[in-house]
């Protein structure tokens, strides 16, 4: 009996993620007007399928042991690119797959920075945050850039009934991530060099080839992400994505992915931004004032880091 | 043909020498490299006004790259010095305008800077979590705190406060934010290399276990210099506040890259255990010299921001080259 009891609790710590996700839910439902509405729904899931999709990429790179400062210029970029491309004629999928493209390359150039000149991934990504964040304003001369086509709020803006698109593309790309990190060979060398590079090295494995397709991912991840957003505003602009990593790098933490690389999974990540974005929602529903959702957001990630710190004592004291 | 080898030999020599220049020294090949080009381009450059105004532009960052160095140097960061600068100068302002007395608002502001520094040690040296993530987090707490304090609004400084000294003051030729920021320099400096207190910040920086093996209280340690980075974080706030002649929300905003990329320049190791701040105050001189020569060159901020981001993998690069040559593998 007692041995049962022991049991059940270490299994709900285990999974304390979707325990917190399951309460947090039920609580908005009962206790916060408005939440469980189908509209406050529909709105609620565009907000989290924007940072959700980088969430997914940001958790693939921080199982393979590494950090993106940067997706939140790339995801500005990526959506001026998307609507300088529209607003010069090309059609709206070509358009689209080079906003992405665009985030993919920026994500290549960090790769590379990391593992060729060996620069540490936080030093490296900042430096290219600057330069993305600039290069956005130089391209779109620091305005916001519509594109004045038909169709391009398409991606953004597409529902089905009540689902929306952003959505699908969410779940999409989240079964896919799902996939490759636990099905194939890629996702398990992925794990392989974020846990420890020098065996990973030693056993054969070109870590640094399979580091920079992890910072691929996480740039095209962000690359999409901005499509999705100017395809949803109608419009790319600079300013966009000033608290992108903040959201992002907490929701993975939130969702037990480490930040000493080699744990984590996609569906604690994507339990993670959803228990961001419910928060964020429910604060907003009660009234809060925004200025306090920094705090608010600043409080979480400082305590899902010191969490992290604390279950991933023996991991890092080795 | 002896003449001839002994010239190309000689060649490779001065070729080697200058590369190895580069290497050890990329700091100095770049100061002089930029004065000699611009000097050439443009004649005002090369004025002692322009310097003079040059050291007074790099005051605000050089006040917090000061503290960004002795948390290099201890092997550490903090990306949250931006936001302390928002919400200090916030205060500030808040308390001139509710009639505090001089003193009194000197210390109130100190106080606050030094309060979010120890917020930031207590979580990074007590709960040993990781110092980037953590201060990115209250980076978000300070930056929200600063739009509470403000209500998202700018605060004139009012007029006829004796404050404006601070940033508009000069003693002689030179600017008093300028003053400040060698005073600031020199103590931290003189701490660094004459006490034992800055003794053990490099050894911390340089092995962290091992400090701890031979008894140093690390923990404290990184306390205290989060502590002197958010004090040298609302020194800053106060000058630039005073200069920009009011304050909002936004005040900060990107002042970590500047003293990171400062501290770099300079030559301060991203590894720990080496640097020292006069090369952090030569570093935010030099990115002051650069944005000058830009600005004369009228390249536009954009563009600045993309040349800065260049400039500092490059040096990063160099001395990763150089620390890797240097393993004793």
């Amino acid at each position: 009996m007692k041995a049962r009891t022991l049991h059940l609790l270490t299994g709900i710590i285990e999974q304390r993620i979707y325990v917190v996700l399951v309460l947090l839910i039920l609580f908005s439902i009962l206790f916060v007007p408005d939440f469980a509405t189908p509209v406050n729904l529909s709105n609620l899931t565009v907000q989290l399928s924007i940072d959700g999709v980088i969430v997914i990429g940001m958790t693939i790179l921080m199982i393979a042991f590494g950090i993106d400062l940067s997706v939140g210029a790339n995801f500005a970029m990526s959506g001026i690119v998307y609507a300088l491309l529209a607003k010069n004629g090309f059609p709206i999928p070509v358009a689209a797959l080079g906003g992405m493209l665009a985030g993919g390359l920026i994500g290549m150039v960090n790769g590379l920075l990391v593992t060729k000149l060996k620069i540490h991934f936080f030093i490296a990504t900042l430096a290219t945050m600057v330069i993305v964040q600039g290069l956005a304003i130089t391209v779109s001369s620091g305005e916001v850039v519509y594109a004045g086509v038909p169709n391009f709020e398409w991606l953004g803006r597409y529902q089905i009934g009540l689902v929306q698109f952003p959505f699908i593309v969410f779940l999409f790309v989240a079964l896919i991530g799902h996939f490759i990190l636990s099905q194939t060979k890629i996702g398990r060398y992925w794990y392989a060099i974020g846990d420890n590079q020098e065996t990973a090295k030693r056993v054969g494995l070109n870590a640094n080839r399979i580091f920079v397709y992890a910072f691929i991912a996480v740039g095209l991840s962000a690359g999409l992400s901005g499509v999705l957003f100017a395809a949803r505003a109608n419009a790319g602009s600079p300013s966009l994505g000033v608290d992108t990593a903040l959201n992002v790098i907490s929701a993975a933490v939130i969702g037990g992915v480490s930040l000493y690389g080699g744990i984590g999974s996609v569906p604690g990540a994507s339990a993670g931004i959803l228990i961001i974005n419910i928060l964020r929602n429910m604060l907003n529903l009660i009234g809060v004032s925004p200025y306090w959702q920094y705090v608010v957001r600043g409080i979480i990630l400082s305590g899902v880091v010191v969490m992290d710190a604390y279950f991933n004592w023996a991991k890092r004291s080795v | 043909m002896g003449s001839i080898t002994r010239n190309i030999k000689e060649r490779n020599l001065s070729l080697n020498s200058a590369r190895q220049l580069a290497l050890t020294e990329p700091t100095l090949v770049l100061t002089l490299g930029l004065i000699v080009i611009m000097s050439f381009l443009n004649p005002y450059f090369l004025t002692i006004n322009n310097f003079l105004n040059v050291l007074r532009q790099a005051s605000v960052v050089g006040i917090v790259t000061c503290g960004i160095t002795w948390m290099m140097i201890s092997g550490s960061f903090d990306l949250s010095v931006g936001s302390i600068v928002s919400f200090v100068g916030i205060v500030f302002l808040t308390t001139i305008n509710n009639g505090m007395s001089v003193p009194g608002t000197v210390f109130v502001s100190l106080l606050v800077g030094m309060m979010c520094g120890a917020i930031n040690g207590l979580l990074i040296a007590w709960l040993k979590a990781n110092p980037m993530i953590i201060t990115l987090g209250t980076l978000s707490i300070y930056q929200g705190l600063a739009f509470l304090t403000s209500g998202g609004n700018y605060i004139k400084v009012p007029d006829d406060t004796p404050f404006r000294w601070l940033g508009n003051g000069k003693v002689g030729p030179i600017a008093v934010p300028t003053l400040i920021f060698f005073g600031v320099a020199l103590i931290l400096q003189w701490i660094l290399t004459k006490t034992s207190f800055g003794h053990r910040i490099y050894a911390i920086g340089g092995n962290d276990r091992a400090a701890r093996l031979v008894g140093i209280k690390v923990s404290q340690y990184r306390l205290v210099l989060y502590i002197v980075t958010g004090l040298c974080s609302a020194i800053a706030a106060m000058i630039v506040t005073i200069r920009g002649g009011y304050a909002n929300n936004q005040a900060g905003l990107g002042l970590e890259f500047d003293a990171i990329t400062a501290a770099v320049l300079g030559g301060c190791y991203m590894f720990g255990g080496k640097g020292s701040v006069l090369r952090g105050l030569w570093g935010a001189v030099l990115l002051a010299l650069l944005d000058n020569a830009q600005t004369i060159l009228g390249i536009s901020s954009s563009n600045q921001l993309i040349v800065q981001g260049i400039v500092l993998i490059i040096m990063v690069s160099i001395q990763v080259y150089v620390f890797n040559r240097s393993k004793p593998e």
